[in-house]
């Protein structure tokens, strides 16, 4: 006897999917999420709620992780993220991370999936080509243009991915006159201005409002629901299709196994730290990449001693990130025509663009290789973070008036446009999760060690694009540029750690992220991914969650679990 | 990638002077004194008569009133600082270093001038600050922190205590987002 058909831990990019394509099934669904249940009523353009105190993760003494990363003298030090200076929490809420993402929505490319064919193995690297190839995934990265909502324009460029469909459903979001000197500066140098798709409606559809261009966006949550969050866009239908049932607050320490290794329930402390189990015919792991590892190597059972989907200790390995740099580029408004002044100081509508004119790079200088993207932006509006930055005159304190008049020309006489990059942050031996031999959160469970290892090719490649980005700037008239590329990983955007793949001894998951040796358990977040592509990740981790959705109903179907109210369901 | 302020840690609060992450644990960790002292006497209230008269003072300093600028009085920094270190999620560390550092900036202030803080000319109140912030790590430390304080009493929205009338948003042309929070929707009421 279950109590639901399906468990899903985790209400993310990774678990909205399956919940919504379940329940519109007919399956009962269980979602079970470790954060609370906000709403656009709780969202606001708080920089103190937002994004300087911990609203939205962990209390870090409470639950932490200790992130593993080598010194200037290369020694591996491990730090526990409450005395270090890292945050690899990223949204404890229904609907995850995706609440708080500024949805820069980009497909990965059919060479994506087979990076080890296409450009060779690298010394130090573990990369893999992937089980599925892109056409596989491309009626799902359609769907989600439908179901998340994603606006954009569709032009031609030598790197456009196939597409099944001639635009996106919805236009784009209203564009900053920023765009247009992107775009004309790119027609001079003969390169491919790019719109970026955003998860953001540009106008209302399921029941959701279209954006309020307020200016903030990425970090904060949506007050207009505009942003394709998954509670936004997918669990408030899954809710109401009366087959998905959300339990907010409820943390799942434990996925029990029975002797013939099934999952059997799992094991959670509700709101008010009681301990509780539920029972189903199906679980779906989906708390993104570190803590979904963790949560398999935490549930060991009586056929699985490492922990679930463990048999090969494959479990946690192969990490990855977004590699990448980042610059800033100071536009005085003197330099500027009135008419260009007075443009640049709009504020609310999105640049949106981005190049990709050297996802591919073939030349003297690098060979043939793998590069990524850049994209374009405005700096983060946030002010206070922006104003306590001018307080050091190199190292030393500024105060008074010559830190006023500092601060009041940081604000009143130039506008910050920035570049991003995104490329690959290759597999490798030192990046992987591990449970922490010492350290356990207030559960008394060992807290996810998280070993952060960057090959240097990543480095070269992000320098590479950083400096694409810093010439940008530059051309389109800032008067400095501050960049670098970074060894730190973007903890908001992590992937892998069970990767899919054919081989039970190199991978977690089979082609369809179902456990190869647990029958009924399936991971739907970023850690399937062996590698990362040089985009963020959430379009293709909810692209694939679609996909495993369609083959777990034909699962279930299988079983003969055809409708919610099968005989012998307990729901409770 | 997260915006430039993002959350930082203790250390990294304590380094930069930026804003604690950490939230409060239980005391129980503190030596029984202080202990006592932070559950009884100061949670709320948190500072002394003394006390505030210094913290004002040194904030007024640090960002003084000018011609075409707010100063920290304007800004309500005072009266945001001790919001911000009596909330009920605030390290107990960082709290602890904001009010030690006012005790330690009277003690140097009479022993280089045989007076408080307060007494001090402008002049000297430059040269006590200037050397406690390059000559010594918790003085460097302590004043980044205040200045923090200051900066978000500044750009904070007002539902916080400071920032009134959209003083700083106004003074550097800042536009701030929509819509803006409720007092019943702030940072500890979500």
């Amino acid at each position: 006897m279950v109590d639901f058909d399906v468990c899903v831990v985790g209400s993310g990019a990774g678990g909205g999917p399956v919940a919504l394509t379940l329940a519109e099934a007919g399956y009962s669904v269980l979602v079970l999420e470790k954060g609370p249940w906000l709403t656009e009523d709780d969202f606001y353009k708080d920089e103190i709620a937002c994004c300087r105190r911990n609203t939205y993760s962990r209390n870090l003494r409470e639950e932490f992780h200790v992130v593993e990363k080598p010194d200037k003298n290369k020694a591996w030090v491990a730090t526990p993220t409450y005395d270090g200076g890292r945050d690899f929490w990223n949204g404890n809420m229904v609907g995850g991370s995706s609440n708080l993402m500024s949805g820069f929505f980009h497909r990965l490319k059919p060479k994506d999936f087979r990076l080890l064919s296409e450009f060779g193995p690298i010394d130090g690297a573990n990369v893999e080509d992937w089980p599925i190839a892109y056409d596989e995934l491309e009626p799902y990265y359609a769907k989600v243009e439908r179901e998340v909502g994603i606006s954009g324009r569709v032009v031609d460029h030598p790197n456009l991915e196939p597409r099944s469909t001639n635009d996106y459903p919805h236009p784009p979001t209203a564009e900053h006159p920023v765009a247009e000197w992107f775009d004309d500066l790119c027609r001079q140098k003969g390169l491919h201005s790019i719109p970026v798709a955003r998860a953001i409606l540009s106008r209302p559809a399921n029941g959701r409002s279209s954006c309020q261009y307020s200016g903030y966006c990425g970090s904060y949550g949506c007050s207009s629901g505009a942003k394709g969050s998954s509670r936004a866009a997918l669990l408030n239908r899954a809710v109401a299709s009366g087959n998905c049932e959300i339990r907010p607050n409820c943390h799942v320490y434990h996925l029990e196994s029975d002797m013939s290794g099934r999952v059997v329930s799992a094991n959670f402390y509700d709101v008010n730290g009681d301990t509780q189990t539920v029972r189903a015919d199906l679980f779906v792991v989906a708390c993104q990449a570190v803590e979904t590892s963790r949560l398999l190597l935490l549930s060991r059972g009586p056929r699985h001693p490492n922990g679930l989907a463990n048999s090969h200790d494959q479990v946690g390995k192969n990490l990855v990130f977004s590699g990448g740099g980042a610059g800033t580029g100071t536009i005085l408004y003197d330099s500027l025509d009135a008419k260009k002044a007075a443009q640049l100081k709009i504020r609310g509508p999105f640049v949106n663009r981005a190049l990709q004119d050297w996802y591919y790079i073939d030349n003297d200088e690098m060979g043939k290789t793998k590069g990524g993207t850049i994209e374009f932006l405005f700096r983060h509006p946030n002010p206070t973070g922006r104003a306590i930055q001018q307080k050091w005159e190199s190292d030393r304190l500024l105060w008074g008036h010559p830190l006023q008049n500092k601060v009041h020309r940081y604000f009143t006489t130039a506008g910050y446009l920035r570049f991003e990059t995104f490329a690959d942050w290759l597999p490798n031996d030192d990046c992987n999760v591990t449970l922490d031999s010492a350290l356990k959160d207030k559960w008394n469970a060992p807290v996810a060690r998280i070993k952060v290892g960057k090959h240097p090719h990543d480095l070269k490649i992000s320098r590479y694009l950083a400096r694409k980005g810093y010439q940008m700037l530059t051309d389109l008239g800032a008067d400095k540029v501050s960049w670098g590329v970074s060894s730190n990983p973007p903890g908001n955007l992590m992937a892998g750690g069970c990767r899919f793949g054919n081989d039970p001894k190199k991978s977690v998951l089979d082609q369809n992220c179902r456990a190869h040796d647990v029958e009924n358990l399936y991971v739907t977040d970023g850690s399937f991914m062996p590698t990362g592509g040089s985009v963020p990740h959430t379009w293709t981790i909810y692209a694939n969650a679609f996909r495993v959705a369609d083959q777990i109903v034909g699962k279930l179907a299988g079983l003969g679990l055809a409708t919610s109210d099968a005989d012998g369901r307990i729901r409770i | 990638m997260p915006p430039p302020n993002s959350r930082l840690d203790r250390r990294t609060f304590l380094i930069r002077g930026g804003v604690v992450v950490a939230a409060a644990t239980a005391l129980a960790g503190l030596p029984y004194a202080l202990r006592k002292e932070l559950t009884t006497e100061t949670s709320f209230v948190l500072f002394s008569s003394q006390q505030h008269q210094t913290i004002t003072a040194l904030q007024e300093h640090l960002f003084p009133k000018g011609p075409d600028s707010p100063g920290a009085t304007d800004i309500g920094a005072a009266r945001y600082l001790e919001w911000a270190i009596t909330a009920p999620e605030t390290d107990p560390d960082t709290r602890n270093t904001i009010v030690n550092g006012i005790s330690r900036l009277q003690d140097a202030s009479i022993e280089r001038f045989d007076t408080v803080f307060t007494e001090l000319d402008f002049m000297q109140k430059e040269r006590l600050l200037r050397y406690l912030a390059d000559e010594t790590r918790w003085g460097r430390v302590w004043l980044s922190l205040v200045l923090t304080y200051i900066f978000e009493a500044l750009l904070s929205d007002p539902a916080y205590g400071g920032n009134p009338d959209q003083v700083g948003w106004r003074w550097l042309e800042h536009q701030p987002g929509f819509p803006r929070p409720p007092t019943d929707k702030i940072y500890g009421k979500l």
